[in-house]
């Protein structure tokens, strides 16, 4: 201890002394003011914008205290833990000073709020270029919330391929499913034992299938199958939007080998993508639009969030359609719909128009509470000019993760908001890391569909890689319709 | 060694040194410049440890340390030549044998990556690692204690492997050779089988990668054999040096000697692609700005790919030639123009720079991805960072400058550069922002979003000066893609010919001259902008195609004219 105390003394050697009070909160980088954290999660170090040495003393509610000063705030993992953990549902007060041009400036302070609602194991989400017609290095990767640690699960160092559409089962990573594009393309399903792959692509369905969703009996995955385009913006502001120009829904029925659809989510007039089953598996939800030309009426296309029923035991959908959103009448648009695993709320992205939002600077995440059928905006999570998309629920409902390009207009960023059980978000926090300055600095790859997972994936990235060279795929079956 | 044979040994040496730094500065300069284009090392603790992260990362890291320098060709082809000449220095001395044959022989391995390097995208990283291993053999075979050295290496070989990766074969190869140890040999051989797989367990790369090794060859979908067949040699040199087969007379030394020269020459030439260092001096040079360059290139090599022409057409455009000497080349429609994704031999980066110079900026950023995308080792790129720096900047994106310019500002020939336009950032709008910029900044479109249509990039460039009518380069681009097009009327429509202060170029008169003449037109009626030779050629152009005079005549009478391309292309 005494050892511990003179190092941090002579550490802060050059201690703040003689203070002026700066009268406002102090620009952090990340934001992590009055943020609420799981008690688990890794130390949320952060630097002081314009300080040459920062000071930061953490108290927690219980009188525990945490000093550290340097370049930037990086709090120590062991000190940390004890501290949330002594902390958990109260907050601790983080009392920072700066030194800017030879004075030491005192700040309002703020705090973390330690939430008594556990956090997931990890996430798992894709790194990518802000990529355009080819795709550089990119892979799937999964990150432990409670350190730094990132491992890569499968990359393009690997399989040559574009590898998109990861997707496990309510955050459990031993139902899998993962699309690789390319001349060794094919869909890898991994239920519970044996990972497989498949080809996707049938005579019945116009693409191989897509943006999956697990239903919770880990029995069928719905997909939609999308003819999907890029086109490139003219003005600065907007960079690209990726479009439409036909989609249907299939659900594919892992023991029978068989995709099901019926003429509702497959209809030649309109445009039917993002599926996702409720929690009790007997509905799908899924956003559809009325096509439209393209380009021309590219800025009208709408998407309404709609539901239709589904019963697992035979495989049958319901004979009508609810729209739960109805989105394009109102002059808005809905896309990535995602139940909570209690049933309770749905939260979906709206923009002006599209279903791309990940590219549109107006995207907000906006939560229906599925008993009252009210929507409201996230405004406590949402950024004001930058997209705020992709989201995905923690097994516990009690948080969520999206993909924010807040930080600078043009790589999508990791977000995790607590979310209580009235559906109120508190204020989210940027994916911590070691040195996020020069983490986020440096990393000029976009986290694309971030999404909870309950343990680590158990993914064997050479033997993926040996099911997708040997060529051998299982082909999908397209059943006859079922209505 | 006799003195004859030190001497010739001493001179076949220099002549390899020389050739190779001639070689690499002057006849494939820009292969050798192209190789730290496709690199941005940055002197930073988090760049080395990623680098170092990986087997064969330590060799890495040299070889990318190293290649920095070959920003400027001469100081990356000394660099080759000297690690060329390193490692048959470390050959020679490895040899058991000092014989004249053998010191002939071990020029093999530096030969053989020699012709590495001539290929497409080879790393530095090949030699360094090769270097270090013949390094560390030389090291082990110094050690006098024969139980010592044998657990030395068997330390080393693990260890080598991370840091030098897969060419530990060839260290363990050459210790065992020259331990005449049949358990030693076995114990060696399975121990550096063990180190790749082993290390599949723990790095997510392919078996045959790990045993090939990461960074000896940029593209890993395609690995080519001669760095395999480079220590291949090293290996049975040494072997020869450890057999008892004799020197061999003066005839044999000397034919040994000669036939190295003489095997070299043509093995690298064969290598060896003048067609791709011809695109990457376009590409470079467009990169650089370097306008004047481009058309004195031009002058003396006619580029012949769609990449090549559009890099030159570029050029012509900013030194205001673009109208008058562009069908002196050839022209092969749209994509000479303006490339596309889809256009064969084009570089993402000089397309970039062709969208920036016409204030396409989102263009422009949408083939800055697409050229670091391209890289097939994933690694960054200095000179796309640069044009991106600058996108942004002319975007105001400022927190995205930043980004770029703080990796540019890790760098040792970019760092002024960035500190520059870092400076900046302090006051983006103030009065040091570079002319340049504001002009971007004017000439970006700004007026209701669309989605670009390369099949209608007319539109766009008329948007452009819509926007900004003293864009001269979207206007001559506007004119050179209706010309290209074939859409003479479009072209006449959008001409200000009279707003010519001197003579009209060539090109635009004779789009003129063929829309007047398809209109019907009297040739008497001719206005005042068309010289009078181009009328009188004009004339006779129609009367030899009326007379269906033979296309290579037409060719050789009228091929530099915008006729010749309408009717024949």
């Amino acid at each position: 201890m005494f050892i511990l105390v003179l190092l941090t003394a002579l550490s802060c050697g050059r201690g703040m002394h003689d203070p002026v009070f700066s009268g406002r909160a102090p620009r952090i980088f990340p934001d992590y003011r009055d943020v609420t954290i799981p008690a688990t999660i890794a130390p949320l170090n952060f630097t002081m914008d314009k300080a040459e040495r920062i000071d930061v003393t953490l108290t927690g509610d219980d009188g525990t205290v945490l000093h550290v000063c340097g370049r930037m705030a990086r709090f120590p993992r062991k000190a940390w833990k004890k501290l949330l953990q002594a902390n958990v549902g109260g907050a601790i007060l983080v009392d920072a000073y700066g030194f800017t041009e030879g004075q030491w400036m005192q700040h309002t302070p703020f705090h973390f709020y330690v939430s008594e609602d556990a956090i997931d194991y990890g996430l798992a989400y894709r790194l990518i270029l802000p990529s355009y017609e080819g795709m550089g290095k990119l892979g799937i990767y999964e990150r432990d919330l409670s350190s730094y640690r990132q491992k890569e699960l499968i990359s393009t160092e690997e399989v040559n391929g574009c590898i998109n559409c990861h997707s496990f089962n309510q955050c459990d990573p031993k139902d899998l499913s993962l699309h690789v594009r390319g001349s060794y393309g094919a869909t890898l399903i991994r239920q519970r034992a044996e990972l497989k792959a498949f080809n996707t692509k049938t005579d019945s369905t116009i693409s191989s299938c897509v943006y999956p969703y697990w239903h919770p009996s880990g029995n069928f995955i719905a997909y939609s199958t999308n003819t999907t385009r890029q086109g490139f913006y003219q003005r600065a502001e907007n960079i690209l939007e990726v479009f439409d120009y036909a989609s249907d829904i299939v659900v594919y029925d892992i023991r029978k080998n068989r995709l099901l659809s019926c003429p509702l989510l497959k209809s030649e007039g309109a445009w039917e993508t993002f599926p996702a089953f409720s929690p009790d598996g007997r509905s799908l939800y899924f956003c559809s639009a009325t096509p439209k030309a393209i380009p021309q009426q590219l800025n009208e296309i709408r998407y309404n969030l709609c539901r239709i029923a589904f019963d697992p035991e035979s495989g049958r959908f319901g004979d009508r359609l609810d729209t739960l959103v109805l989105a394009a009448p109102a002059g808005f648009s809905v896309s990535f719909p995602r139940p909570s695993f209690d049933g309770k709320y749905l939260m979906y992205t709206v923009s002006a128009f599209g279903n791309f939002t990940v590219w549109h600077k107006d995207a907000d995440l906006c939560l229906l509470d599925l008993a009252t059928g009210e929507s409201r905006n996230l405004v406590e999570a949402n950024s004001p000019d930058a997209a705020d998309s992709y989201h995905n629920w923690s097994s516990n409902n009690r948080w969520f993760v999206f993909g924010s390009r807040r930080d600078d207009g043009t790589h999508t960023r990791a977000y995790i908001c607590h979310i209580d059980a009235d559906g109120m978000p508190g204020k989210p926090f940027l994916l911590p890391q070691k040195n996020p300055r020069v983490y986020y600095d440096t990393m000029l790859r976009s986290f694309n569909i971030p999404e909870f997972i309950t343990e680590p994936v158990p993914l064997n990235s050479h033997k993926a890689w040996r099911l997708l060279k040997r060529g051998k795929k299982e082909q999908f079956n397209y059943g006859t319709d079922i209505p | 060694m006799t003195r004859p044979q030190r001497i010739t040994d001493l001179s076949v040496s220099l002549l390899l040194l020389v050739a190779a730094t001639v070689f690499f500065a002057v006849w494939y300069a820009f292969h050798t410049i192209n190789l730290e284009q496709l690199q941005l090392f940055e002197n930073t603790w988090a760049y080395f440890a990623e680098t170092v992260s990986v087997p064969g990362g330590f060799s890495d890291y040299i070889g990318r340390f190293l290649t920095q320098f070959f920003y400027h060709a001469w100081s990356g082809a000394i660099i080759l030549a000297v690690l060329l000449i390193l490692i048959r220095i470390l050959m020679r001395r490895i040899c058991t044998r000092k014989d004249a044959v053998i010191g002939a022989a071990t020029f093999l391995p530096s030969i053989i990556l020699m012709m590495v390097l001539c290929l497409r995208f080879p790393t530095v990283s090949l030699l360094t690692a090769f270097c270090l291993t013949l390094a560390a053999a030389l090291a082990v075979k110094g050690i006098r204690s024969t139980r010592t050295r044998r657990i030395l290496t068997l330390i080393l070989i693990p260890v080598l492997y991370l840091l030098l990766g897969s060419l530990v074969i060839l260290f363990a190869a050459i210790v065992a050779i020259q331990e005449h140890n049949r358990r030693f040999t076995v114990v060696a051989v399975l121990l550096t089988i063990a180190c790749p797989v082993v290390a599949g367990l723990f790095f997510p790369y392919p078996l045959g990668r790990l045993f090939y090794g990461l960074s000896y060859y940029k593209v890993h979908v395609q690995m080519p054999v001669w760095p395999w067949v480079a220590a291949l040699a090293a290996a049975g040199v040494v072997a020869l040096a450890e057999s008892p087969v004799p020197a061999g007379n003066d005839r044999a030394w000397r034919a040994a000697y000669a036939a190295v020269v003489l095997i070299a020459v043509p093995a690298v030439m064969l290598c060896s692609s003048r067609n791709d260092e011809q695109s990457l001096r376009y590409n470079s040079l467009a990169g650089k700005r370097a306008w004047n360059r481009i058309v004195t290139e031009a002058t003396r090599r006619a580029p012949k790919t769609y990449g090549e022409t559009a890099c030159l057409n570029l050029a012509l455009c900013k030194t205001g030639h673009l109208g008058g000497h562009m069908f002196e080349f050839r022209q092969d429609g749209l994509e000479t123009l303006l490339p596309n994704e889809n256009t064969p031999h084009h570089d993402g980066l000089s397309t970039a720079e062709i969208f920036y110079q016409l204030g396409m900026v989102n263009n422009a950023r949408r083939y800055c991805f697409e050229a670091l995308n391209a890289i097939p080792d994933y690694q960054n790129s200095a000179p796309v960072f640069k044009l991106l720096a600058e996108i942004s900047l002319v975007n105001e994106n400022f927190e995205m400058a930043r980004k770029y310019l703080t990796a540019l500002n890790h760098t040792l020939f970019y760092r002024q550069w960035a500190d520059e336009r870092i400076a900046l950032l302090k006051d983006p709008a103030g009065p040091f922002v570079p002319d340049e910029y504001i002009q971007k900044r004017f000439e970006r479109y700004k007026g209701e979003d669309y989605i670009f249509d390369y099949n209608n990039a007319d539109f766009s460039l008329r948007q452009l000066l819509v926007e900004h009518p003293g864009n001269l380069t979207a206007m001559n681009y506007l004119l050179a893609w209706n010309l290209l097009h074939k859409y003479s009327g479009e072209f006449v429509a959008a001409c200000p010919f009279e707003a010519f202060t001197s003579t009209v170029p060539k090109a635009w008169q004779e789009g003129f001259l063929l829309d007047w003449n398809r209109s019907g037109y009297p040739a008497g009626d001719l206005p005042e902008f068309i010289t009078p030779a181009i009328a009188t050629r004009f004339e006779s152009f129609i009367r030899d195609f009326n007379a269906n005079v033979p296309l290579a005549t037409m060719q050789k009478q009228y091929g530099d004219t915008y006729w010749f391309y309408y009717f024949f292309k």
